[in-house]
């Protein structure tokens, strides 16, 4: 069993707590609010004081009341009509023109507008923040809980062994994806659809979700996103993957799943014409056993490279396995949950669950590794997955640090996938 | 027993920061704005005064137009002066006509400021009762243990 620990959020953060954190910032943000309407007094008495000024020349003089102390007037009039004294500051005073003077005027509307922008910028980013905060305290009273698991890493043949049997053994367990027949007609047409992608988005390589990765990566990523779109319900489980791979990837700069891709596109470009030829699919199938110890060769702290040969992978399943005994999840900050029709999911804190049709209630233990560089989840609830899904999907999104910049967007049809990443 | 004194003293302690010391405040503040006022007339008192003594005719006065930009002004004859009645009016009086009317003025100015001290002193008066009432309770209280 995977010895795990359950945390309501609430006893992480309190309500109270949060609440009132979410109030300091209401208060903060009033306070600055006013002094934002200060400033913007400020500007408009500055513009009329310009306009005056600009008026004023027009007469030799004016006939005007002259203020004597607060409570008394003279009659009087105004001379000197092109003459102003204009306060510099420290006792300072200028005699200037009226010309002069509007220039002058104009410069300190410049600088307190600057000032006023600056302090709006403020307050948005203020409100922001509190309207994150009011979003932990709802959900610290709804009652989330924070599930963390230690992450166990299992080699294939255990894997294969396990994947039969109901429900998970071990956290983190990727299932390997066993040489059926579904899963090489899964991977033939992904290839197909890579293949498609890859013509497609030659000329467009846009970078996945805004994030470098490197040029191979990019396109890698540019061919995920494209494939996600284009993918079919059949294909779900697949794309998924790749979605959590490249998400992962991006985050986290492993390169397994990349070099998988890249790959297979390399076998799939020297291959020969046919798509169905064995190559691919030897690749594609000595890749899928393969597959989860790339996904666990995310631990390899190797950075992302361009397209790698074939062989690499029998490198790379030594490595993970040596990597895979030491459960030290610092590295590891997402996992690729792929699933067989007959395998349960794995995850990740927060993990990316994907629930074939037959898991069921198999889906129950939510993988979620101690990785300190892990801060998001990947919430998957699927149609079938009933309650199950549902509770363990909502209990495993951490929002206590996420940012929007790596929301790729990803939807399917029956699924809602939240995504709360950080951006490490 | 305890619990009620606790909860006596709980109400008094509230009633003090939550009424008296605010109404203390607040009179405070009128006070404060009733000084401005007597101060504001008195020196123009003072100024007219000096006019007069001087023979004063005409003056040139450097105009605030508005965050401190100054213009030169110049009054040609002294002798009317409007003064500030209240309620947005302002009456053109004499030198004389006026030091009489601000002289009135600052007597009723002084009246309110007396009213208002008189208030301050009895939210204190109020306050210091209270005060001792808790302090007689607590009393009462620890009296027991000896």
């Amino acid at each position: 069993m995977a010895k795990g620990t359950v945390t309501p959020m609430a006893g992480m953060f309190s309500v109270e707590e949060a609440q009132r954190a979410a109030q300091k910032m209401q208060e903060l943000i009033s306070e600055e609010e006013k002094r934002l309407q200060q400033l913007k007094d400020f500007i408009a008495d500055n513009n009329s004081l310009i306009n005056l000024v600009r008026k004023l020349p027009d007469e030799l003089h004016h006939d005007i009341m002259v203020p004597f102390g607060k409570a008394a007037f003279f009659p009087g009039r105004l001379i000197h009509t092109n003459e102003f004294l204009v306060l510099l500051g420290e006792g300072y005073h200028a005699e200037r023109t009226a010309k002069q003077t509007i220039d002058i005027l104009k410069r300190r509307g410049k600088a307190l507008e600057s000032n006023y922008n600056a302090l709006k910028m403020e307050v948005q980013n203020h409100k922001f923040e509190a309207s994150k905060f009011d979003d932990m305290a709802a959900e610290v009273a709804e009652g989330l809980v924070e599930i963390t698991e230690e992450y166990v890493e299992e080699n294939s043949a255990e894997a294969a062994s396990v994947s039969d049997t109901p429900g998970f053994s071990e956290a983190n367990n990727m299932k390997v994806v066993s040489d059926s027949d579904d899963d090489f007609s899964r991977i033939m047409s992904r290839m197909d659809e890579l293949e498609r992608e890859e013509l497609a988005a030659e000329s467009n390589v846009e970078c996945f979700d805004g994030e470098e990765i490197g040029n191979d990566s990019n396109y890698q990523h540019s061919l995920d996103a494209k494939n996600l779109e284009v993918m079919e319900p059949p294909q779900w489980p697949k794309e998924k993957n790749a979605i959590t791979e490249a998400l992962s990837r991006k985050s986290h700069e492993a390169e397994g799943v990349t070099d998988w891709l890249t790959m297979q596109l390399g076998a799939l470009k020297g291959g020969p014409a046919p798509k169905g030829a064995t190559l691919p699919g030897k690749a594609v199938q000595h890749n899928a056993a393969e597959f989860n110890h790339k996904e666990k060769a995310l631990l390899l702290p190797e950075v992302k490279e361009g397209v790698s040969p074939v062989p690499r992978p029998k490198k790379e399943v030594g490595v993970p396995a040596s990597k895979s005994e030491t459960s030290n999840r610092e590295s590891f900050t997402g996992s690729i949950v792929e699933h067989t029709s007959h395998v349960g999911t794995n995850a990740f804190t927060g993990s990316v669950v994907e629930h074939p049709s037959n898991v069921g209630t198999n889906v129950k233990e939510r993988a979620t590794s101690s990785s300190q560089a892990f801060t998001g989840s990947i919430v998957e609830h699927s149609h079938n997955l009933g309650t199950d899904g549902r509770v363990e999907a909502t209990s495993s999104s951490q929002a206590h640090c996420w940012t929007s910049m790596s929301n790729t967007g990803i939807h399917s049809d029956d699924e809602e996938m939240a995504y709360y990443w950080t951006g490490e | 027993m305890d619990s009620k004194i606790h909860e006596k003293v709980k109400q008094y302690e509230g009633f003090i920061d939550g009424r008296l010391k605010p109404d203390l405040v607040k009179a405070i503040a009128e006070r404060d704005k009733v000084f401005e006022q007597q101060k504001i007339f008195s020196d123009l008192r003072k100024n007219i005064q000096n006019l007069e003594k001087h023979s004063v005719t005409s003056l040139t006065t450097l105009v605030n137009l508005g965050s401190e930009v100054y213009m030169q002004a110049e009054v040609p004859d002294t002798r009317t002066i409007f003064v500030d009645i209240g309620l947005g009016f302002h009456v053109e009086f004499t030198w004389s006509e006026a030091i009489n009317y601000i002289k009135l003025r600052e007597e009723k100015l002084a009246r309110q400021i007396e009213e208002y001290t008189q208030l301050i002193a009895s939210v204190k008066a109020h306050i210091k009762m209270v005060c001792e009432g808790i302090r007689e309770l607590l009393h009462l209280q620890a009296e027991p243990s000896y």
